[in-house]
């Protein structure tokens, strides 16, 4: 009995110790770990879009110009900024995911994004939200944990890190809603969602997940 | 580098949820939700965990070594196929719930009820 039971507080010891380090290294900003109790960052809706004299996000649809985007915005929402952040915290960074953003956060997904191991997230750009029918995302927006979840988990793939290398080698993939997503690819343009969309940035970064930009918001089969 | 913390910060009561990992396929039947809490200074009273809209429900707690240490917590959960949404939040040693409201980690720690979504098969 005796012997069992020190070391079990032995070891509770050891992982009190271990998670008092992590917490620790959480005030250093320089190597953000993914044992920091930030699953519960909100995204900051003040990051992108004040800049004065800034284009509206909307208007900025092709590669160029997105890349130039994310890239003038805030340091957390560049292509490097964006590497040491959970996804859902790295995209409210930047400054052409904000309605996508929104939506995450109205469907209560930030968490789970952010605390996924790994996964693969075709975010489509406020350009491609702008494309889609305001009906629609009203509609969307109306029912956060029916329609929004399931039109967003369509552009989630959860488990795997997939580069544009990955999908160029797959004609489909399960998302995490369980619908299944087509991917095309010719040469290096590569189609997703039954050719609704088209990857504009590939292989973004972030600490959990490779996103890829989307054009357009892909809409999942019925049923 | 990020700017402007609070000079003052101290800690906000939490629970985190550790496994099931988040978007995490299992299998239907008993599942054992588990993860840390903590609010030092203050010590966990309780963690409660919600599933999909459902009413809160205690956790159990490991054994709590001071105030200060993180505190382990389990909730038995019978899963039914579907996707849901799991809750937790934690009550200090004072009786005070964890707030709902988020808060991002600037200026002085982050605050909110962790959730995560998990599918049943």
């Amino acid at each position: 009995m005796r012997p069992t039971r020190k070391l079990r507080g032995a070891l509770a010891l050891v992982v009190g110790l271990s998670l008092a380090a992590a917490a620790c290294s959480d005030g250093n900003d320089s190597n953000a770990s993914s044992d920091e109790p930030a699953p519960i960052e909100s995204p900051a809706p003040d990051a992108a879009g004040d800049t004065p004299g800034a284009t509206d996000p909307a208007t900025i649809c092709d590669s160029a110009g997105l890349v130039a985007a994310v890239e003038s915005g805030p340091d957390e929402g560049t292509l490097s900024g964006m590497t040491d952040d959970p996804v859902a915290t790295a995209a409210s960074s930047n400054p052409v995911l904000t309605t996508l953003v929104t939506a995450v956060t109205e469907a209560g997904l930030v968490d789970t994004l952010n605390s996924a191991d790994a996964v693969t997230v075709f975010a489509p750009t406020d350009c491609a939200f702008a494309a889609l029918d305001p009906a629609t995302l009203q509609a969307a927006l109306a029912d956060p944990t029916g329609l929004l979840t399931q039109v967003l988990g369509f552009h989630v793939v959860a488990g795997q890190r997939l580069s544009s290398e990955d999908l160029a080698n797959t004609s489909e993939l399960e998302t995490f809603t369980g619908a299944v997503l087509p991917v095309e690819s010719d040469g290096d343009a590569i189609t997703v969602g039954g050719g609704q969309a088209r990857v504009v940035v590939p292989d973004i970064q972030t600490a959990n997940a490779t996103v890829h930009l989307i054009d357009h918001v892909m809409v999942p089969p019925a049923g | 580098m990020r700017r402007g913390y609070a000079d003052r910060a101290p800690v906000k009561t939490m629970a985190r949820i550790d496994t099931p990992r988040s978007l995490e396929r299992v299998a239907a039947g008993p599942v054992a939700v588990g993860g840390v809490a903590w609010a030092q200074t203050r010590g966990i009273e309780a963690v409660e965990v919600q599933v999909d809209d459902g009413p809160f429900r205690p956790a159990q707690l490991a054994q709590a070594l001071n105030r200060d240490s993180w505190r382990q917590w389990r909730f038995d959960w019978d899963a039914v196929p579907g996707r849901h949404t799991l809750t937790a939040r934690a009550v200090d040693g004072r009786g005070e719930t964890q707030t709902e409201t988020r808060a991002d980690i600037v200026p002085d720690g982050a605050s909110g009820w962790m959730s995560l979504v998990v599918t049943v098969e």
